[in-house]
């Protein structure tokens, strides 16, 4: 079986949450959701996740907080915001926290998958950024147009390359 | 804590009564200003110079008339000076003396007397026992005519060489006469000579005057008798209205007091203790002429008054049209700002809202592309009715929760007329934040805590209006706790008004902020996010209302505002 990008979703609109993992889990990825801020903290400190999707309005703990406290448990993770609002605000204001990008609501999945995509590029840069090759790879296997096919092996890169 | 009570941020809003009314009402307000401005210090100067002038009048009129007395006066002591100088001279006549018994003697000198004056009547000799030894005149005595109970008599017996004048009297005749004496000692003793004068010449004598035609002249005697009146002055009696005073020997007289028009002036006779008396004639001579002139003076005052009324009837209509004009500039500002003020905060509402409709259109292109996906051969391809009718009926669930937020902002910005009705206060209150802030409140953390009075009365009130005034406070009260807190929200009914309480645990305002809370266009936003009217429309509201809006705060312990709102609206 081929390794699967680790996907976390935290949203407080649990239909929204379904769907959304129903259908990333139908492209290959394993998805894991969380209703609220504090129950993506407590699932960070069992699973590690490659990428994840964060809405930007809970309540509790809101987009922001969890991403940072979700940066601190894993410092290679790349969030996506996901939000409701003006997106250049919001936007403005994530990147300061460290987020790879935000994303407004409602989208089209192929945008998802594609930010999916550069958010996990990413991830793997600044993982082996002391490993110039590996990261030439990442460049090489990222140019292709199949995003799902592009992340498969983007994934295997990542395993493979771990040790090294 | 302070506790300002800030002006009312707005001008409370126009009349609602019908514009002609509020006119008129405005109108008589500055005309009454303007006449009581212009108009009362000229009657008071017109009175004053009125009464100056009437005064300066009369003054100049009684001198006149003193002057007229006095000159009368003398005039009628030459007459009597006169006469008695005639009878004087007939006395010392030593061939008179010898013949005063004889009637043809007597009859010559009386004709000689009457070409020196008509007013000579009779001519008798007395002797010194006070009997009549000769008479020449109308008279024809019965029998031997004694004069020695006559007051007259009595008083020249007494002493030698005097002449005398008395009262004017009925006397023997029957025929009112007045009588000069003139007593002179001879060898044969006593030689008293006398003489009845006629009033009615001294009256002809009198009218005859300068200046007598403007006046009635009448004379008394000390006791204030009438001896002579000429004119119109009532019929001669025993007792004259008017007495003068001894002193001054010259002046004026007011019997009817209060400075009337009448007047009257006297001068006593050397001659005789008589004194003349002068009354003007009402309407005559001098006087008509002042008063003439004074009646002018009244037409022109009038006329002035009248031109000046016309200028201030003008100039107030003037004043007043612009007055209004600038009313309903202000007004139509004032409709400006809340209309202004109102899309404001329907755009501050509208991001929030965004945010709502969001989250369902989500749900919706989520759901949507998993039913395609699950017929997507690519994926597997398999879905069964009822997995289909669940998404479906999830994708209603959205599409529902789309319209009513749509609908809820329609409700908001909707131009709707002003409608008074009754309402529940606390009912507005939980439908603002329930409905229209809920979600964002709860994203937010902030616990919402409400002590509502059981008190079931209703406000008149414009539902729409007070909407937007708990909105407001809502949405400040919300935005003073980014980092959560407690919202709570008060009512309690009084007698006449109810308070609605609105407090907060969010940072808070200084003592500089609270002053300037509800002032247009303040605000402790950041640029872009507040417009800084929604507290100043709020007031405005609230005053139309017949209600007020005060606040309490400082910095980190929060802010409350607190709202009365009479039950009734103001009329």
């Amino acid at each position: 079986m081929r390794p699967t990008i680790k996907l976390l979703i935290v949203d407080d609109e649990s239909r929204f949450l379904h769907a959304i993992a129903a259908r990333l889990r139908l492209r290959g990825f394993e998805v894991i959701t969380a209703c609220s801020g504090a129950e993506a903290l407590e699932l960070a400190d069992r699973h590690t996740f490659h990428v994840a999707l964060v809405d930007l309005k809970m309540p509790g703990l809101d987009g922001g907080q969890v991403l940072q406290a979700l940066k601190q448990r894993q410092p290679f993770v790349e969030a996506i915001i996901l939000t409701g609002h003006g997106v250049l605000e919001s936007a403005v204001e994530m990147s300061k926290v460290g987020a790879f990008a935000c994303l407004p609501k409602p989208y089209e999945l192929d945008l998802l998958l594609l930010t999916l995509k550069q958010a996990y590029v990413v991830r793997l840069k600044r993982r082996f950024a002391a490993h110039p090759e590996i990261v030439e790879r990442v460049d090489a296997i990222a140019c292709d147009d199949n995003v799902i096919d592009v992340l498969a092996r983007l994934r295997e890169l990542e395993d493979g390359s771990a040790g090294s | 804590m302070t506790q300002p009570r800030p002006e009312p941020a707005a001008k409370p809003a126009a009349d609602a009564r019908p514009r002609s009314n509020h006119y008129r009402e405005l109108l008589w307000h500055t005309l009454a200003r303007q006449i009581l401005l212009y108009f009362l210090p000229l009657l008071l100067l017109a009175a004053f110079f009125h009464f100056q002038y009437r005064r300066l009048i009369g003054e100049s009129q009684r001198a006149h008339l003193m002057v007229l007395a006095e000159q009368q006066a003398n005039t009628l002591d030459l007459f009597l000076r006169e006469r008695l100088v005639n009878l004087g001279n007939l006395a010392n006549d030593p061939q008179f003396a010898r013949n005063a018994t004889s009637p043809q003697h007597l009859a010559a000198a009386l004709a000689n007397l009457r070409r020196t004056s008509e007013a000579f009547v009779d001519l008798g000799v007395v002797d010194g026992e006070g009997n009549l030894v000769a008479y020449e005149g109308p008279v024809r005595f019965a029998g031997p005519i004694s004069y020695a109970s006559e007051a007259w008599f009595k008083r020249i017996a007494a002493e030698s060489d005097v002449s005398i004048i008395t009262d004017v009297y009925l006397g023997l005749r029957g025929q009112p006469h007045f009588t000069i004496a003139v007593k002179r000692q001879t060898a044969a003793g006593s030689l008293i000579v006398r003489s009845a004068l006629s009033p009615d010449a001294l009256h002809q004598y009198l009218k005859s005057l300068e200046g007598a035609r403007e006046v009635n002249t009448l004379v008394v005697n000390a006791d204030g008798a009438f001896q002579l009146v000429t004119g119109r002055i009532d019929a001669p009696s025993a007792s004259a209205a008017v007495l003068p005073p001894r002193e001054p020997r010259r002046g004026t007289l007011d019997p009817t007091g209060g400075g009337s028009m009448d007047s009257w002036a006297y001068a006593w006779l050397r001659e005789t203790p008589w004194a003349l008396v002068v009354h003007e004639i009402p309407g005559s001579g001098a006087t008509r002429a002042l008063l003439g002139r004074q009646s002018w003076i009244l037409v022109f005052t009038v006329a002035f008054f009248f031109g000046m009324g016309v200028v201030i009837v003008i100039r107030a209509r003037q004043i007043v049209g612009k007055q209004i004009a600038a009313e309903r500039h202000e007004q139509e500002l004032s409709g400006q700002l809340a209309h202004a003020a109102k899309l404001a905060s329907v755009g501050e509402l509208a991001a929030g809202i965004a945010h709502e409709v969001n989250n369902p259109l989500a749900i919706i292109a989520e759901e949507v592309g998993l039913l395609k996906d699950m017929m997507d051969p690519a994926l597997g391809g398999r879905i069964s009715p009822p997995d289909l009718q669940e998404h479906l009926d999830i994708i209603q669930d959205a599409v529902f929760r789309c319209r009513d937020i749509t609908r809820k902002l329609l409700t908001f910005v909707r131009k709707t007329d002003i409608k008074i009705e009754p309402h529940r206060v606390e009912k507005i209150l939980d439908d603002v934040i329930n409905g229209m802030l809920g979600s964002e409140l709860l994203l937010g953390n902030v616990e919402i805590i409400k002590h509502y009075d059981d008190d079931p009365r209703t406000v008149m009130t414009d539902r729409n209006q007070l909407v937007q005034v708990f909105l407001n406070l809502v949405k400040n009260a919300f935005d003073a706790m980014p980092q959560g807190g407690v919202l709570t929200v008060e009512t309690r009914h009084r007698d006449k008004d109810m308070v609605v309480v609105v407090r907060d645990t969010g940072c808070g305002m200084t003592a500089e902020q609270v002053k300037r809370a509800f002032l247009p266009f303040f605000t402790t936003k950041p640029p872009g996010k507040g417009t800084g009217l929604g507290l100043s429309v709020s007031a405005s509201i609230l005053k139309n209302f017949g209600g007020n809006i005060y606040v309490e705060s400082a910095p980190g312990q929060g802010t409350q505002f607190t709202i009365e709102l009479p039950y009734a609206m103001p009329d």
